[in-house]
Protein backbone atom coordinates (compact mmCIF):
# COMPACT_ATOMS: atom_id res chain seq x y z
CA UNK A 1 0.00 0.00 0.00
CA UNK A 2 1.25 3.33 -0.75
CA UNK A 3 1.55 5.79 2.49
CA UNK A 4 -1.09 8.45 2.11
CA UNK A 5 -1.40 12.01 4.05
CA UNK A 6 -5.11 13.18 4.64
CA UNK A 7 -6.52 16.34 7.08
CA UNK A 8 -9.03 14.08 9.59
CA UNK A 9 -10.11 17.24 11.54
CA UNK A 10 -9.40 20.54 12.04
CA UNK A 11 -6.44 20.27 13.69
CA UNK A 12 -4.55 16.46 12.84
CA UNK A 13 -3.21 15.09 10.19
CA UNK A 14 -3.33 11.18 9.54
CA UNK A 15 -0.39 9.04 8.09
CA UNK A 16 -1.84 5.99 6.70
CA UNK A 17 1.04 3.82 6.65
CA UNK A 18 -0.34 0.10 5.91
CA UNK A 19 -3.79 -1.56 5.52
CA UNK A 20 -3.50 -4.66 7.67
CA UNK A 21 -1.66 -5.41 10.68
CA UNK A 22 2.01 -6.34 10.31
CA UNK A 23 4.46 -6.91 12.83
CA UNK A 24 7.28 -6.16 10.18
CA UNK A 25 5.68 -2.64 9.95
CA UNK A 26 5.33 -1.40 13.47
CA UNK A 27 9.41 -0.51 14.21
CA UNK A 28 8.97 1.04 10.80
CA UNK A 29 5.95 3.15 12.48
CA UNK A 30 8.14 3.45 15.80
CA UNK A 31 11.08 4.95 13.36
CA UNK A 32 9.07 7.47 11.66
CA UNK A 33 7.80 8.96 14.78
CA UNK A 34 11.44 9.27 15.64
CA UNK A 35 12.16 11.37 12.50
CA UNK A 36 8.74 13.60 12.56
CA UNK A 37 9.97 14.07 16.17
CA UNK A 38 13.53 15.01 15.42
CA UNK A 39 12.09 17.35 12.16
CA UNK A 40 8.95 18.83 13.15
CA UNK A 41 8.50 18.45 17.27
CA UNK A 42 7.59 21.87 18.21
CA UNK A 43 5.29 21.98 15.64
CA UNK A 44 3.11 19.12 16.65
CA UNK A 45 0.87 18.78 19.60
CA UNK A 46 0.49 15.38 19.99
CA UNK A 47 1.76 12.39 18.14
CA UNK A 48 -0.19 9.13 18.44
CA UNK A 49 1.24 5.83 16.61
CA UNK A 50 -1.31 3.07 16.30
CA UNK A 51 -0.85 -0.02 14.37
CA UNK A 52 -0.78 1.44 10.65
CA UNK A 53 -1.18 5.21 11.41
CA UNK A 54 0.29 7.89 13.20
CA UNK A 55 -2.18 10.51 14.12
CA UNK A 56 -0.16 14.33 14.32
CA UNK A 57 -1.98 16.80 16.36
CA UNK A 58 -1.42 20.90 15.62
CA UNK A 59 -2.35 24.66 16.73
CA UNK A 60 -3.77 25.53 13.26
CA UNK A 61 -3.74 28.91 15.02
CA UNK A 62 0.38 29.27 14.64
CA UNK A 63 0.96 26.52 12.61
CA UNK A 64 0.23 26.28 8.61
CA UNK A 65 -1.73 23.88 7.66
CA UNK A 66 -0.60 23.39 4.05
CA UNK A 67 3.30 23.51 4.64
CA UNK A 68 3.06 20.84 7.72
CA UNK A 69 1.32 18.31 5.41
CA UNK A 70 4.04 19.24 2.86
CA UNK A 71 6.47 18.31 5.18
CA UNK A 72 4.78 15.16 6.23
CA UNK A 73 4.48 14.30 2.92
CA UNK A 74 7.99 14.77 2.60
CA UNK A 75 9.31 12.95 5.66
CA UNK A 76 6.83 9.84 4.52
CA UNK A 77 8.13 9.05 1.02
CA UNK A 78 11.52 9.71 2.19
CA UNK A 79 11.01 6.88 5.30
CA UNK A 80 9.12 4.67 2.65
CA UNK A 81 12.26 4.69 0.49
CA UNK A 82 14.57 4.15 3.39
CA UNK A 83 12.83 1.46 4.78
CA UNK A 84 11.59 -0.73 2.32
CA UNK A 85 15.56 -1.87 1.12
CA UNK A 86 16.31 -5.42 2.22
CA UNK A 87 19.15 -4.47 4.64
CA UNK A 88 17.13 -2.50 6.19
CA UNK A 89 14.24 -5.07 7.16
CA UNK A 90 17.43 -7.68 8.10
CA UNK A 91 18.91 -4.80 10.75
CA UNK A 92 15.56 -4.18 11.98
CA UNK A 93 14.32 -8.08 13.00
CA UNK A 94 18.30 -8.76 14.11
CA UNK A 95 18.56 -5.39 15.92
CA UNK A 96 18.97 -5.94 19.66
CA UNK A 97 18.52 -2.34 20.52
CA UNK A 98 14.93 -2.98 20.93
CA UNK A 99 14.03 -2.62 24.53
CA UNK A 100 12.64 -6.25 26.06
CA UNK A 101 10.35 -6.16 28.92
CA UNK A 102 10.12 -9.35 31.25
CA UNK A 103 6.77 -9.22 32.73
CA UNK A 104 5.76 -11.91 35.77
CA UNK A 105 2.62 -13.22 35.80
CA UNK A 106 0.86 -15.59 37.71
CA UNK A 107 -1.50 -17.66 36.24
CA UNK A 108 -3.90 -18.80 38.46
CA UNK A 109 -8.01 -18.81 38.83
CA UNK A 110 -7.24 -17.29 41.86
CA UNK A 111 -6.87 -14.15 40.32
CA UNK A 112 -7.49 -15.18 36.42
CA UNK A 113 -11.57 -15.62 36.48
CA UNK A 114 -11.33 -16.25 32.96
CA UNK A 115 -8.14 -18.88 32.96
CA UNK A 116 -9.89 -22.16 33.13
CA UNK A 117 -13.04 -21.54 30.78
CA UNK A 118 -11.29 -19.87 28.15
CA UNK A 119 -8.56 -22.93 28.35
CA UNK A 120 -11.74 -25.18 28.02
CA UNK A 121 -12.88 -23.29 25.40
CA UNK A 122 -9.41 -23.04 23.49
CA UNK A 123 -9.52 -27.10 23.64
CA UNK A 124 -6.15 -27.01 25.90
CA UNK A 125 -5.29 -27.40 29.44
CA UNK A 126 -4.45 -24.79 32.00
CA UNK A 127 -0.91 -25.46 31.97
CA UNK A 128 -0.71 -25.50 28.23
CA UNK A 129 -2.60 -22.38 27.46
CA UNK A 130 -0.09 -21.27 29.81
CA UNK A 131 3.15 -22.52 28.72
CA UNK A 132 2.33 -21.19 24.89
CA UNK A 133 1.30 -17.72 26.26
CA UNK A 134 4.89 -17.54 28.03
CA UNK A 135 6.45 -18.89 25.29
CA UNK A 136 5.70 -15.95 22.84
CA UNK A 137 7.77 -13.26 22.20
CA UNK A 138 5.53 -9.83 21.71
CA UNK A 139 5.43 -6.25 19.98
CA UNK A 140 3.53 -3.52 21.72
CA UNK A 141 1.40 -2.40 18.01
CA UNK A 142 0.12 0.54 19.72
CA UNK A 143 -0.75 2.25 23.22
CA UNK A 144 -4.20 3.44 24.50
CA UNK A 145 -7.57 3.08 25.65
CA UNK A 146 -6.63 3.55 29.07
CA UNK A 147 -3.06 4.88 30.29
CA UNK A 148 -0.03 2.97 29.50
CA UNK A 149 -2.00 0.13 28.08
CA UNK A 150 -0.24 -1.62 25.43
CA UNK A 151 -2.01 -4.01 22.76
CA UNK A 152 0.51 -6.66 22.52
CA UNK A 153 0.25 -9.31 19.43
CA UNK A 154 0.45 -11.34 17.79
CA UNK A 155 -0.62 -14.59 20.22
CA UNK A 156 -0.61 -17.90 19.26
CA UNK A 157 -3.44 -18.81 17.26
CA UNK A 158 -4.20 -21.74 19.74
CA UNK A 159 -4.47 -19.59 22.22
CA UNK A 160 -6.89 -16.09 20.70
CA UNK A 161 -10.20 -16.06 21.59
CA UNK A 162 -12.90 -13.55 20.95
CA UNK A 163 -13.97 -10.67 23.64
CA UNK A 164 -16.37 -10.98 26.66
CA UNK A 165 -19.94 -10.57 25.47
CA UNK A 166 -20.70 -8.36 28.54
CA UNK A 167 -17.71 -6.43 29.58
CA UNK A 168 -16.57 -6.32 32.99
CA UNK A 169 -17.37 -3.45 34.66
CA UNK A 170 -13.95 -3.27 36.50
CA UNK A 171 -11.05 -4.99 35.51
CA UNK A 172 -8.40 -4.43 38.55
CA UNK A 173 -5.07 -3.46 37.79
CA UNK A 174 -2.19 -6.23 36.49
CA UNK A 175 -4.84 -8.19 34.87
CA UNK A 176 -3.61 -10.01 32.21
CA UNK A 177 -5.91 -10.67 28.84
CA UNK A 178 -6.53 -12.42 25.74
CA UNK A 179 -8.54 -10.46 22.97
CA UNK A 180 -8.26 -12.20 19.38
CA UNK A 181 -4.77 -12.34 18.69
CA UNK A 182 -4.24 -9.63 21.24
CA UNK A 183 -2.98 -9.79 24.73
CA UNK A 184 -2.56 -6.69 27.09
CA UNK A 185 -1.92 -6.10 31.02
CA UNK A 186 -4.49 -3.49 32.49
CA UNK A 187 -1.78 -0.67 33.75
CA UNK A 188 -4.81 1.02 35.92
CA UNK A 189 -8.12 -0.80 36.66
CA UNK A 190 -11.12 -0.11 34.08
CA UNK A 191 -13.85 -1.75 33.06
CA UNK A 192 -12.94 -4.27 30.19
CA UNK A 193 -13.97 -7.08 28.14
CA UNK A 194 -10.99 -9.15 27.32
CA UNK A 195 -10.14 -13.14 28.44
CA UNK A 196 -8.81 -12.59 32.15
CA UNK A 197 -5.82 -15.50 32.32
CA UNK A 198 -3.32 -13.82 34.80
CA UNK A 199 -2.49 -11.06 36.74
CA UNK A 200 1.11 -9.33 37.18
CA UNK A 201 2.79 -7.23 40.01
CA UNK A 202 4.41 -4.96 37.41
CA UNK A 203 3.42 -1.70 37.67
CA UNK A 204 3.18 -0.50 33.72
CA UNK A 205 2.08 2.85 34.64
CA UNK A 206 2.22 5.65 37.13
CA UNK A 207 2.64 9.60 37.43
CA UNK A 208 6.37 9.29 37.52
CA UNK A 209 7.51 6.53 35.20
CA UNK A 210 4.56 7.20 32.88
CA UNK A 211 4.15 4.58 30.51
CA UNK A 212 6.20 1.37 30.48
CA UNK A 213 5.64 -0.05 27.28
CA UNK A 214 6.05 2.06 23.86
CA UNK A 215 5.15 1.54 20.26
CA UNK A 216 7.63 -1.12 18.76
CA UNK A 217 8.84 -2.69 22.07
CA UNK A 218 8.98 -5.82 22.79
CA UNK A 219 7.52 -7.80 26.10
CA UNK A 220 8.08 -11.57 27.26
CA UNK A 221 5.83 -12.79 30.17
CA UNK A 222 7.44 -15.59 32.30
CA UNK A 223 5.41 -17.31 35.28
CA UNK A 224 5.24 -16.60 38.79
CA UNK A 225 4.10 -18.46 41.65
CA UNK A 226 1.66 -18.16 44.37
CA UNK A 227 4.47 -17.00 46.51
CA UNK A 228 6.86 -15.03 44.40
CA UNK A 229 3.48 -13.36 42.51
CA UNK A 230 2.81 -12.20 46.67
CA UNK A 231 6.32 -11.77 47.22
CA UNK A 232 6.65 -8.91 44.37
CA UNK A 233 3.95 -7.31 46.10
CA UNK A 234 0.93 -8.84 43.78
CA UNK A 235 -2.76 -8.72 45.35
CA UNK A 236 -5.39 -11.14 45.38
CA UNK B 1 -0.74 28.66 62.46
CA UNK B 2 -0.59 29.13 58.56
CA UNK B 3 -3.55 31.14 57.32
CA UNK B 4 -5.68 29.17 54.75
CA UNK B 5 -4.34 29.57 50.94
CA UNK B 6 -6.03 32.20 49.57
CA UNK B 7 -9.25 31.02 46.98
CA UNK B 8 -12.85 29.10 47.05
CA UNK B 9 -13.86 26.70 49.53
CA UNK B 10 -16.39 24.60 48.07
CA UNK B 11 -19.27 23.83 49.93
CA UNK B 12 -21.28 22.08 46.95
CA UNK B 13 -19.47 20.79 44.12
CA UNK B 14 -23.09 20.49 42.64
CA UNK B 15 -23.47 16.84 40.39
CA UNK B 16 -19.92 17.50 38.76
CA UNK B 17 -17.22 20.13 38.64
CA UNK B 18 -13.79 19.54 37.00
CA UNK B 19 -11.07 21.57 36.77
CA UNK B 20 -10.22 22.07 32.85
CA UNK B 21 -7.89 24.10 31.26
CA UNK B 22 -6.43 23.41 27.38
CA UNK B 23 -5.83 20.29 28.13
CA UNK B 24 -2.91 17.46 28.93
CA UNK B 25 -1.13 17.93 25.51
CA UNK B 26 1.51 15.63 24.63
CA UNK B 27 0.65 12.54 25.89
CA UNK B 28 -1.80 10.27 23.96
CA UNK B 29 0.65 7.93 22.90
CA UNK B 30 0.90 7.05 26.75
CA UNK B 31 -2.76 6.67 26.17
CA UNK B 32 -3.79 9.43 28.51
CA UNK B 33 -6.89 11.94 26.70
CA UNK B 34 -6.56 15.52 26.75
CA UNK B 35 -9.12 16.43 28.59
CA UNK B 36 -9.50 20.18 28.20
CA UNK B 37 -13.02 22.15 28.34
CA UNK B 38 -15.88 20.59 27.08
CA UNK B 39 -17.25 24.09 25.77
CA UNK B 40 -14.30 25.83 24.59
CA UNK B 41 -16.08 29.24 23.25
CA UNK B 42 -17.37 29.61 26.92
CA UNK B 43 -14.11 28.18 28.52
CA UNK B 44 -12.16 31.31 26.33
CA UNK B 45 -14.39 33.53 27.05
CA UNK B 46 -13.93 33.12 30.80
CA UNK B 47 -10.45 33.54 30.78
CA UNK B 48 -10.62 36.83 28.18
CA UNK B 49 -13.47 38.60 30.72
CA UNK B 50 -10.46 38.44 33.27
CA UNK B 51 -7.58 39.53 30.59
CA UNK B 52 -6.34 35.85 31.57
CA UNK B 53 -3.80 33.77 29.39
CA UNK B 54 -6.25 31.44 26.75
CA UNK B 55 -5.35 28.61 28.69
CA UNK B 56 -5.75 29.29 32.46
CA UNK B 57 -7.28 26.60 34.23
CA UNK B 58 -11.58 27.47 35.04
CA UNK B 59 -13.71 24.58 37.35
CA UNK B 60 -16.29 23.47 34.94
CA UNK B 61 -19.47 23.13 36.05
CA UNK B 62 -22.07 20.35 35.10
CA UNK B 63 -25.79 22.13 35.66
CA UNK B 64 -25.25 24.30 38.55
CA UNK B 65 -25.84 23.41 41.95
CA UNK B 66 -22.77 24.78 42.77
CA UNK B 67 -21.75 26.47 46.14
CA UNK B 68 -18.82 27.96 47.43
CA UNK B 69 -17.53 30.07 50.10
CA UNK B 70 -14.53 33.44 49.20
CA UNK B 71 -11.46 32.92 51.15
CA UNK B 72 -10.08 36.23 49.95
CA UNK B 73 -10.73 39.45 47.77
CA UNK B 74 -11.39 37.50 43.58
CA UNK B 75 -11.70 38.39 40.51
CA UNK B 76 -14.54 36.12 39.18
CA UNK B 77 -15.81 35.44 35.63
CA UNK B 78 -18.44 33.03 35.02
CA UNK B 79 -19.51 32.50 31.61
CA UNK B 80 -21.45 29.54 29.66
CA UNK B 81 -24.93 27.83 30.38
CA UNK B 82 -27.43 30.50 31.34
CA UNK B 83 -27.75 30.21 35.10
CA UNK B 84 -28.45 32.30 38.10
CA UNK B 85 -25.70 33.69 40.13
CA UNK B 86 -26.00 34.25 43.41
CA UNK B 87 -23.46 36.37 45.60
CA UNK B 88 -25.18 36.62 49.00
CA UNK B 89 -28.22 36.03 48.20
CA UNK B 90 -28.38 38.57 45.43
CA UNK B 91 -28.61 37.53 41.36
CA UNK B 92 -26.11 38.29 38.94
CA UNK B 93 -26.11 38.24 35.39
CA UNK B 94 -23.43 35.12 34.04
CA UNK B 95 -21.15 35.89 31.39
CA UNK B 96 -19.68 39.31 33.32
CA UNK B 97 -16.91 39.08 35.82
CA UNK B 98 -17.94 39.36 39.70
CA UNK B 99 -15.77 40.58 42.52
CA UNK B 100 -16.26 38.85 45.49
CA UNK B 101 -14.67 39.51 49.01
CA UNK B 102 -13.50 37.22 51.51
CA UNK B 103 -16.98 35.51 53.49
CA UNK B 104 -18.92 36.18 50.36
CA UNK B 105 -21.14 32.89 49.25
CA UNK B 106 -21.37 32.27 45.20
CA UNK B 107 -23.98 29.64 44.41
CA UNK B 108 -24.60 28.80 40.91
CA UNK B 109 -28.37 28.00 39.95
CA UNK B 110 -29.18 24.79 38.01
CA UNK B 111 -29.33 26.30 34.03
CA UNK B 112 -31.99 27.74 32.46
CA UNK B 113 -30.49 26.17 29.09
CA UNK B 114 -27.12 24.87 28.29
CA UNK B 115 -25.39 22.10 30.49
CA UNK B 116 -21.45 23.91 31.43
CA UNK B 117 -20.61 26.96 33.65
CA UNK B 118 -17.36 28.41 33.02
CA UNK B 119 -15.95 30.03 36.43
CA UNK B 120 -12.66 31.69 36.33
CA UNK B 121 -10.54 33.31 38.43
CA UNK B 122 -7.86 36.44 37.92
CA UNK B 123 -4.76 34.04 36.88
CA UNK B 124 -5.97 31.11 37.04
CA UNK B 125 -7.57 28.18 39.79
CA UNK B 126 -3.86 27.15 40.78
CA UNK B 127 -4.69 23.33 41.48
CA UNK B 128 -2.20 20.30 40.71
CA UNK B 129 -0.69 20.14 37.46
CA UNK B 130 0.51 17.20 35.74
CA UNK B 131 2.50 16.84 32.67
CA UNK B 132 1.63 20.31 32.31
CA UNK B 133 -1.75 20.59 32.80
CA UNK B 134 -4.41 20.72 35.96
CA UNK B 135 -6.75 19.41 33.46
CA UNK B 136 -9.20 16.77 35.27
CA UNK B 137 -10.04 13.62 33.44
CA UNK B 138 -12.46 11.44 35.59
CA UNK B 139 -11.67 7.90 34.63
CA UNK B 140 -8.05 8.27 35.10
CA UNK B 141 -8.23 8.39 38.40
CA UNK B 142 -4.73 10.23 38.61
CA UNK B 143 -2.99 11.67 42.13
CA UNK B 144 -4.37 15.10 42.83
CA UNK B 145 -6.80 15.31 39.60
CA UNK B 146 -10.20 14.20 41.01
CA UNK B 147 -13.43 15.92 40.44
CA UNK B 148 -14.21 19.02 43.38
CA UNK B 149 -16.02 17.73 46.53
CA UNK B 150 -17.29 19.41 49.10
CA UNK B 151 -14.84 21.36 51.50
CA UNK B 152 -12.12 21.21 48.66
CA UNK B 153 -10.22 24.65 48.44
CA UNK B 154 -9.69 25.90 45.53
CA UNK B 155 -6.65 28.07 45.03
CA UNK B 156 -5.61 31.33 43.28
CA UNK B 157 -2.88 33.44 43.04
CA UNK B 158 -3.44 36.97 44.54
CA UNK B 159 -4.57 39.70 41.86
CA UNK B 160 -5.35 43.43 42.17
CA UNK B 161 -8.94 44.10 41.30
CA UNK B 162 -10.29 43.36 37.95
CA UNK B 163 -12.34 46.07 35.62
CA UNK B 164 -15.81 44.91 34.91
CA UNK B 165 -16.03 43.19 31.33
CA UNK B 166 -18.99 41.23 30.09
CA UNK B 167 -19.00 39.05 26.75
CA UNK B 168 -20.28 41.09 23.97
CA UNK B 169 -23.97 40.40 22.46
CA UNK B 170 -22.42 38.62 19.23
CA UNK B 171 -20.50 36.48 20.94
CA UNK B 172 -23.63 35.26 23.27
CA UNK B 173 -25.08 31.37 21.94
CA UNK B 174 -28.74 30.17 22.44
CA UNK B 175 -28.27 26.82 23.65
CA UNK B 176 -31.85 26.21 23.46
CA UNK B 177 -31.43 26.58 19.78
CA UNK B 178 -31.46 23.42 17.75
CA UNK B 179 -27.36 22.59 17.04
CA UNK B 180 -26.69 22.73 13.43
CA UNK B 181 -22.92 20.50 12.79
CA UNK B 182 -20.74 21.25 9.88
CA UNK B 183 -18.86 18.36 8.53
CA UNK B 184 -15.36 18.05 7.60
CA UNK B 185 -15.50 15.33 5.04
CA UNK B 186 -12.25 12.70 5.73
CA UNK B 187 -10.45 9.93 4.79
CA UNK B 188 -13.06 7.34 5.68
CA UNK B 189 -15.97 9.44 4.50
CA UNK B 190 -16.04 7.61 1.41
CA UNK B 191 -16.12 3.98 3.26
CA UNK B 192 -20.52 5.01 3.54
CA UNK B 193 -22.70 5.14 0.70
CA UNK B 194 -23.74 8.20 -0.95
CA UNK B 195 -27.33 7.18 0.16
CA UNK B 196 -25.52 7.18 3.95
CA UNK B 197 -23.79 10.45 3.44
CA UNK B 198 -27.74 12.11 2.16
CA UNK B 199 -29.49 10.85 5.07
CA UNK B 200 -26.65 12.16 7.48
CA UNK B 201 -27.96 15.70 6.34
CA UNK B 202 -30.94 15.05 5.37
CA UNK B 203 -32.86 13.75 8.76
CA UNK B 204 -32.21 14.75 12.47
CA UNK B 205 -30.66 13.25 15.36
CA UNK B 206 -31.86 13.17 19.12
CA UNK B 207 -28.72 13.32 21.03
CA UNK B 208 -29.26 10.24 23.72
CA UNK B 209 -28.88 10.46 27.34
CA UNK B 210 -25.49 8.13 27.22
CA UNK B 211 -23.44 11.02 26.15
CA UNK B 212 -20.85 12.95 28.07
CA UNK B 213 -17.43 14.38 27.77
CA UNK B 214 -15.90 11.54 26.09
CA UNK B 215 -18.43 11.83 23.46
CA UNK B 216 -22.06 12.22 22.44
CA UNK B 217 -24.14 9.73 21.20
CA UNK B 218 -27.15 11.01 19.03
CA UNK B 219 -30.36 8.60 17.86
CA UNK B 220 -31.41 8.34 14.26
CA UNK B 221 -31.41 6.98 11.05
CA UNK B 222 -28.80 4.38 11.33
CA UNK B 223 -26.00 4.54 8.93
CA UNK B 224 -25.50 1.04 7.80
CA UNK B 225 -23.31 0.74 5.02
CA UNK B 226 -20.04 1.33 6.41
CA UNK B 227 -17.45 -1.50 8.05
CA UNK B 228 -18.15 -2.19 11.28
CA UNK B 229 -14.63 -1.79 12.15
CA UNK B 230 -11.13 -0.95 11.26
CA UNK B 231 -7.93 -1.26 12.06
CA UNK B 232 -7.24 0.99 15.67
CA UNK B 233 -5.97 3.98 15.19
CA UNK B 234 -5.91 7.56 16.96
CA UNK B 235 -8.85 9.86 17.11
CA UNK B 236 -8.77 13.39 16.55
CA UNK B 237 -10.90 15.90 18.52
CA UNK B 238 -15.00 15.80 16.89
CA UNK B 239 -14.94 12.50 15.27
CA UNK B 240 -17.88 11.21 13.94
CA UNK B 241 -17.77 7.39 14.18
CA UNK B 242 -20.13 5.03 13.02
CA UNK B 243 -20.05 2.19 15.01
CA UNK B 244 -21.77 -1.28 14.03
CA UNK B 245 -24.91 -0.20 15.12
CA UNK B 246 -25.24 2.79 13.11
CA UNK B 247 -25.42 5.74 15.31
CA UNK B 248 -23.10 8.58 15.15
CA UNK B 249 -20.69 9.23 18.15
CA UNK B 250 -19.55 12.19 18.26
CA UNK B 251 -15.82 12.05 19.95
CA UNK B 252 -14.89 14.99 22.49
CA UNK B 253 -12.49 16.28 25.12
CA UNK B 254 -12.13 12.74 27.45
CA UNK B 255 -12.38 10.51 24.33
CA UNK B 256 -9.83 7.84 24.49
CA UNK B 257 -6.75 7.84 22.22
CA UNK B 258 -7.24 4.94 19.79
CA UNK B 259 -10.32 3.00 18.58
CA UNK B 260 -11.70 0.69 15.89
CA UNK B 261 -14.87 2.51 14.57
CA UNK B 262 -14.57 4.06 11.21
CA UNK B 263 -15.43 8.04 10.93
CA UNK B 264 -18.01 9.58 8.45
CA UNK B 265 -15.86 12.89 9.20
CA UNK B 266 -15.04 15.56 11.64
CA UNK B 267 -17.24 18.58 13.10
CA UNK B 268 -14.74 21.63 14.54
CA UNK B 269 -13.59 22.26 18.09
CA UNK B 270 -16.65 25.48 17.98
CA UNK B 271 -19.38 23.01 16.75
CA UNK B 272 -18.07 20.73 19.37
CA UNK B 273 -18.75 23.24 22.15
CA UNK B 274 -22.04 24.19 20.96
CA UNK B 275 -22.69 20.43 20.77
CA UNK B 276 -21.53 20.11 24.57
CA UNK B 277 -24.09 22.83 25.49
CA UNK B 278 -26.83 20.47 24.86
CA UNK B 279 -28.57 18.60 26.58
CA UNK B 280 -30.00 14.48 26.10
CA UNK B 281 -33.68 14.69 23.84
CA UNK B 282 -32.33 18.03 22.09
CA UNK B 283 -32.27 17.64 18.68
CA UNK B 284 -28.87 18.45 16.04
CA UNK B 285 -28.76 18.59 12.68
CA UNK B 286 -25.36 17.95 10.03
CA UNK B 287 -24.41 19.68 7.15
CA UNK B 288 -21.39 19.16 4.91
CA UNK B 289 -18.68 21.59 4.94
CA UNK B 290 -15.52 22.13 4.49
CA UNK B 291 -12.02 22.99 6.26
CA UNK B 292 -11.94 26.67 4.65
CA UNK B 293 -15.13 27.77 6.38
CA UNK B 294 -14.26 25.76 9.81
CA UNK B 295 -10.77 27.90 9.23
CA UNK B 296 -12.60 31.26 8.62
CA UNK B 297 -15.18 30.75 11.79
CA UNK B 298 -12.38 29.97 14.08
CA UNK B 299 -10.84 33.36 13.10
CA UNK B 300 -13.88 35.67 13.51
CA UNK B 301 -14.45 33.73 16.94
CA UNK B 302 -10.41 34.34 17.79
CA UNK B 303 -10.76 37.77 16.01
CA UNK B 304 -14.02 38.61 18.32
CA UNK B 305 -12.06 37.71 21.55
CA UNK B 306 -9.25 40.25 20.67
CA UNK B 307 -11.59 42.92 20.39
CA UNK B 308 -11.60 45.66 23.19
CA UNK B 309 -14.66 44.89 26.17
CA UNK B 310 -17.00 46.97 27.13
CA UNK B 311 -17.81 47.20 31.32
CA UNK B 312 -20.44 45.36 32.71
CA UNK B 313 -23.85 46.69 32.95
CA UNK B 314 -24.81 45.15 36.17
CA UNK B 315 -22.19 45.86 38.77
CA UNK B 316 -22.09 44.03 41.97
CA UNK B 317 -25.19 45.00 43.97
CA UNK B 318 -23.17 45.07 47.45
CA UNK B 319 -20.47 47.51 46.51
Amino acid sequence: MKATVSLVSEDAILLSLGDRIDEQLTPRIALLCEQIEASLGPRLLDMVPSYTTILCTYDPLTTDTGRLKRDLERLVAHWATETSTPTWQASITTSDSVPLHQIPVFYSPEVAPDLEAHARACSLSVAELIEIHAAGTYQVFAVGFSPGFGFLGQVDRRIAGPRKATPRTRVPRGAVGIADRQTAVYPVASPGGWQLIGRSPSVLFDERTLAVLKVGDRVRFFPLSRHEYLALGGEL
Amino acid sequence: MSLPAPGLQLIKPGPRSLIQDRGRMGYQHQGLATGGPADYQAFRWANRLLDNDPGCACLEITLGGFEATALCRMSLAVTGAAATILINNSAHPGNATLEVRAGDTIRLEAPRAGLLSYLAVAGGWQTTTFLGSRSVVMREHLAGLAPARAGDCLPCKPQPPHRDARVPAPALIDYQEPVELRILPTAQTMLFSQQDRRTLTAREYRISPHSDRMGYRLSGPPLASGPGGIVSEAIPLGSIQIPGDGQPLILLSDRQTIGGYPKIGAISLLDCSRLAQRRPGSTASFRWSDLAQCRQERNEFEQLLTRELTSGTHKAQHY
